[in-house]
């Protein structure tokens, strides 16, 4: 049961972009892939999906450090509107960094399912996508 | 069909809110008007069929309604209509009055919303109609039906009131203000005073209470009979009932209402039969008595028999009003006589008096007059009574009278409401009332401390019932305030063998008597008290040699002698005293007292004697011998002081002062007394040494003379706390200045040495010299500042080296993982040239950080040379030149307040670049870019501020990024986030800061302090 996930890819850097959406398709991971370049981005498109629980993403790989709006700043507005949407979104958090003061910070947060330093392997991915296919089924 | 009302349906059809609003508000009909042309309007035909038209026959222009509507009304659905055309929020909504086709009113409930283009602009409206005829008839008749029972009211003349008792406002009716004589407005603005105005002020307290009580549930209604003036200047009795009809929330009673009414007459009757009452039962108490009528209209005067025998006149006398009064003997009696009728007359107050009259044969004689006074309409109408006889029983009393009057002793006769009949010129005396106008004047107002209800009171009061009190002391306070101490006895008199006449009271002064007596007494227990509690030990005997006083110092001293003994050669072997060396025991003759009864002489003798514990106690002892006053031995006396402590503490001061020379003269640290002036007093070599002066120069000075200015203040104030007794003592760290001008620390010890009266006389000092501990400690902090500042760069480095760094790592080893994957050597190229943009990055964060180290470094800082401002402005737009004219930027300077600085080239020159590119890369395309560039001096210090226009950053959001590597908060494609990294760097590797202030959308202000 491969490829039935939505799964959002929040990060800046146009290398890690490319990689993740050619393992995905490599692996045959996901039904869609949304790529935002920053917070900003991966909010208005929630916003605007709210209702649309379809389009919205299962998944949500979200880097921190971002312009316009970092991860942590996203996660403060996320944690705002969650409840207007019925779609329960899985998030992680995919960092380069290994500062101990982040994967602090990013722990604190209820909604965040796990830390994850970069790079992401593909069997970490296949992971992920298979334990929310498990809930679904 | 008319294009109203095909477009009304269409909108019903495809718009829910309009087919909801005409479902809930449309019941008897509806219209829809095109404010476009407004003389069009569709209405249905229920809209007709309520108002009795039938709608076929109508041709739909609004001024078909508008013929038929109220006019008045009309405007008012007018007035709503505009206001809600230009607000939404406004309703419109209203009761309006239609002409039905038959002639009569229809009630109409009008609703209606406006339908507005895209634009906000009303374009149609829509109304609905609900006839309410019958709730408004309905309403009309609950209406009607209040004012016929506010009719009814008004014409049974029954006033009414409506009082909020939470505000006090107060309703009244006409009929209110009639009863009283006025009318409603006369009585001018009504307020819960206006009542109180016209109420009598004897009635107010009883109709509070009766009010009180119908608020406190006791009773279903207020209900009060109560006075109120008239108009005409009588007093009404005036019925007021009433009830609270409403609460506020909290359960307080908000409004009462209820109604007043004028029973004048049938108070009046009831007062009457009370003075019949009143009289007929003075009748069955005088029997066989004369009456007596006055009727004040024509003033005639009856007499009955009895009465004219009393008056010793014939039975054809005609007595007249002006004649009676010369019955009255001038003077007192004659007075007494007016008062009272006089009273009647006015007051309507009935009498009970006894007073002298002359008879027609000039015979003087007591009666008893008793006088009813009957009111019709406010005015005495008759006076009547009763007329006795009394002359026999008073002239028995005069008799009595006299008899006291002339007594020896203090004496004074009463009758039975305590009134003087009589006194001794002694009593007056006794009771300072000399002079006063006493007789028939009650004690208790001549002597109000014998009323209130006192003991005295209750005395009298059961004499008059017969018992005879007597007491041989009594303490009384007199009217000037003095105190007597009395004996007294009281008796009742008799008129005949069983009634009591009063009471007689004699007393006597036994004051100076007790006055001696009492100071004695005192005089006895302060001694006792002084001797108690002196530390002076006194023993005391007679002649006999018994002791007589043995005081508490003394017991203390020989805690394990009872003194029970008292014959003192008996008890003296028990008293074990020695000579002043404590050891040889003093002999029975050389023993206190014994010796001087014998005419021995003992004065400052010391003897010592032991306590429990073998300490020895130090005695001072004196004795001297008692004569009495007719010059024989009656006793001695022994006063013994006990030295212990006082020659304890010689002894310790004198060992104290010797160690305390010694340690302040070989003390290893500084040691001085200050005088409360500040001057050396005494000073020890070890502080000379310190301080660098010799001795004799630091006596002629003052410690403020080598105090550090700077400690100076902080020193004087606690200097000030000691003296004002706020503390004992202060440390204090602090600068002196040595002779040599150097600063010395000093860690500084003060205490105050006070005298025995608490002033203080001066300071103790000590000094130890901490200027090398201060030195390290001074040496210490910068370093440890130093460190700080490196550990937070060293901290900014591992955030650099974790962000900035491990991504591209990440990357690359992502690409290579997916490379290795891949079969197809055309993706295999594609991800080579991704290889290149990672390598890339990386090397130029590398080359970023390589270049931010190489300015941490010190070896640059040494590279400074005079720089104009105006210079480097100048070759940073040169380089600008381009994104300048493509930008047509204005950029301003004013280098005029700080035209130079002293400072690295390449790293201003490249401040300069980064700002000003900056503030032109993220201008806003709304404006023209305008640049301002300023450098002004402050505190020494030169700062220059780059303000722009642009489209500035939350500060909220980014403030704590702003200067980080790589941060970047736009999304725009030159951004790298490296600029502002690299300006920081600099700015602090040359000992400055830099800060931002900004505004989202109007600009951004970069100050740097260099």
């Amino acid at each position: 049961m491969k490829g039935q996930v939505t799964i959002g890819v929040v990060d800046d850097d146009d290398i890690y972009q490319f990689t993740i959406k050619r393992t995905m398709e490599l692996l045959n991971l996901a039904k869609k892939v949304h790529v935002f370049s920053d917070g900003e981005e991966a909010l208005d498109f929630i916003l605007e999906n709210v209702k649309n629980v379809q389009i919205l993403p299962d998944i949500i790989l979200l880097d921190i450090n971002m312009p316009i709006m970092d991860g942590f700043q996203f996660m403060e507005e996320y944690v705002k509107i969650k409840n207007k949407s019925d779609k329960k979104i899985k998030i992680y958090m995919v960092s380069s960094s290994v500062d101990p003061v982040d994967m602090e910070k990013a722990k604190k947060i209820k909604d965040i399912c796990d830390y994850i330093i970069k790079p992401i392997w593909p069997d970490q991915l296949t992971e992920i996508v298979s334990s929310m296919e498990k809930i679904e089924s | 069909m008319n294009y109203l009302e095909n477009e009304i349906f269409e909108l019903i059809k495809y718009d829910s809110s309009i087919f909801n609003f005409i479902q809930e508000s449309s019941l008897d009909g509806f219209w829809y008007w095109d404010l476009e042309n407004p003389e069009h309007e569709w209405m249905d035909r229920k809209f007709w069929a309520t108002l009795g038209y039938d709608a076929s026959k109508k041709s739909h222009l609004a001024s078909e309604w508008q013929d038929i509507i109220n006019q008045d009304d009309l405007s008012v659905a007018y007035e709503n209509f505009t206001k809600h055309c230009e607000n939404p929020a406004h309703p419109y909504d209203q009761q309006v009055r239609y002409t039905h086709k038959k002639g009569h009113t229809v009630w109409i409930r009008c609703k209606g919303m406006a339908i507005r283009d895209t634009s906000g602009k009303p374009i149609r409206m829509l109304g609905a109609h609900t006839d309410i005829t019958k709730l408004k008839e309905a309403e009309i008749k609950t209406q009607k039906q209040a004012e016929r029972y506010q009719y009814i009211i008004d014409g049974a003349g029954i006033g009414t009131w409506e009082m909020n008792l939470q505000t006090k406002e107060l309703v009244l009716n006409e009929s209110w203000a009639n009863i009283l004589g006025y009318t409603l407005s006369e009585i001018g603005p009504i307020d819960f005073d206006t009542w109180m105005k016209y109420s009598h002020k004897e009635d107010v307290e009883e109709a509070n209470q009766a009010f009180t009580d119908h608020l406190a549930g006791n009773s279903a209604f207020y209900e009060h009979e109560v006075r109120m003036k008239h108009k005409d200047g009588n007093w009404r009795w005036i019925g007021v009932r009433g009830k609270v009809v409403s609460w506020i929330d909290d359960g307080k009673p908000e409004w009462a209402a209820g109604s007043t009414k004028d029973i004048t007459d049938r108070k009046e009757q009831e007062i009457a039969l009370e003075k019949y009452k009143d009289l007929l039962e003075r009748t069955n108490e005088a029997a066989s008595i004369g009456t007596w009528e006055l009727n004040t209209l024509d003033y005639t005067v009856e007499w009955s028999t009895i009465t004219r025998k009393i008056y010793e006149v014939d039975d054809d006398y005609i007595p007249g009003f002006d004649k009676t009064i010369d019955f009255y003997p001038e003077g007192v009696h004659r007075k007494n006589a007016e008062t009272v009728i006089v009273k009647a007359i006015k007051e309507g107050e009935n009498f009970d008096v006894e007073f002298q009259i002359l008879t027609a044969t000039n015979k003087p004689k007591w009666v008893r007059a008793i006088g009813i006074s009957e009111f019709e309409n406010g005015k005495c109408s008759r006076l009547y009574g009763l007329f006795q006889d009394i002359d026999e029983r008073k002239k028995e009393i005069e008799r009595n009278k006299f008899f006291i009057e002339q007594a020896p002793t203090a004496i004074a006769m009463f009758d039975t409401n305590m009134n003087y009949l009589a006194t001794s010129q002694k009593w007056l005396k006794y009771y300072g009332l000399e002079g006063y106008e006493i007789i028939n004047n009650s004690i208790y107002d001549v002597l109000p401390e014998f009323g209130n209800n006192s003991e005295w009171e209750k005395f009298h009061q059961d004499c008059l019932k017969g018992v005879v009190k007597k007491s041989d002391e009594e303490c009384v306070t007199r009217k000037d305030g003095s105190v007597i101490w009395l004996t007294w006895e009281m008796r009742p008199w008799y008129l005949n063998e069983s009634e009591i006449g009063g009471i007689i009271i004699y007393t006597a002064d036994i004051t100076r008597l007790k006055i001696a007596e009492k100071n004695n007494m005192e005089r006895k227990v302060l001694l006792e008290t002084i001797l108690e509690s002196m530390e002076v030990g006194i023993l005391s005997c007679n002649a006999q040699g018994e002791l007589t006083i043995i005081n508490k110092s003394v017991r203390k001293w020989w805690p394990n002698t009872t003194f029970q003994e008292r014959s003192l050669p008996k008890i003296s072997k028990s008293l074990k005293l020695y000579k002043p060396d404590g050891v040889t025991p003093l002999s029975v003759e050389e023993k206190p007292l014994l010796n001087t009864l014998k005419g021995g002489v003992v004065k400052n003798q010391e003897v010592v004697i032991y306590s429990k514990d073998r300490t020895a106690r130090h005695l001072i002892v004196n004795e001297s011998q008692l004569i009495d006053e007719n010059g024989q031995l009656s006793g001695a006396v022994l006063a013994a002081h006990d030295i212990t402590d006082r020659k304890r503490a010689e002894d310790k001061l004198r060992v104290s002062e010797d160690t305390f020379r010694g340690s302040f003269e070989n003390a290893a640290i500084g040691m001085a007394n200050v005088g409360l002036d500040g001057n050396w007093m005494k000073v020890n070599d070890t502080l000379c040494h310190i301080l660098g002066y010799s001795k004799k120069e630091l006596l002629k000075m003052t410690f403020q003379n080598i105090t550090y200015i700077k400690d100076l203040e902080i020193d004087l104030k606690l200097v000030g706390e000691l003296i004002d007794g706020k503390k004992d003592f202060y440390h204090l760290e602090k600068r002196y200045v040595h002779k040599k001008g150097k600063i010395i620390w000093g860690m500084l010890s003060v205490s105050v040495i006070r005298n025995s009266n608490g002033t203080p006389c001066y300071f103790v000092v000590q000094i130890t010299d901490i200027s090398t501990q201060k030195k390290s400690q001074l040496n210490l902090e910068v370093l440890t500042e130093k460190l700080t500042k490196q550990n937070t760069q060293l901290a900014s480095f591992a955030h650099i080296a974790s962000h900035n760094l491990r991504a591209p790592v990440s990357n690359l080893n992502s690409l290579l993982h997916y490379y290795k994957e891949l079969k197809n050597e055309s993706e295999k190229n594609l991800v080579f040239e991704k290889f290149e943009v990672v390598i890339n990055h990386l090397t130029s964060t590398l080359n970023t950080l390589v270049e931010s180290i190489k300015i941490k470094t010190a070896s640059t800082l040494s590279e400074k040379e005079q720089l104009s401002f105006d210079g480097v402005m100048n070759k940073t737009l040169e380089m600008l030149s381009g994104e300048l004219i493509e930008s047509s930027a204005q950029i301003k300077c004013d280098f005029s307040q700080s035209p130079r600085i002293n400072y690295n080239k390449v790293y201003l020159e490249s401040v300069f670049l980064n700002l000003v590119s900056n503030a032109l890369r993220y201008a806003s395309p709304d404006r023209v870019p305008e640049v301002t560039v300023k450098t002004i001096e402050n505190k020494g210090k030169i700062i220059m501020k780059v303000k722009d226009n642009g489209l500035g950053i939350d500060l909220k959001r980014h403030g704590h990024k702003l200067f980080g590597l790589n941060k970047t908060f736009h999304r725009h494609k030159e951004s790298k986030g490296v600029g502002l990294y690299i300006t920081k760097t600099q700015v602090e590797a040359m000992g400055g800061t830099i800060s931002a202030t900004s505004q989202v959308n109007k600009g951004s202000v970069f100050t740097i302090i260099f």
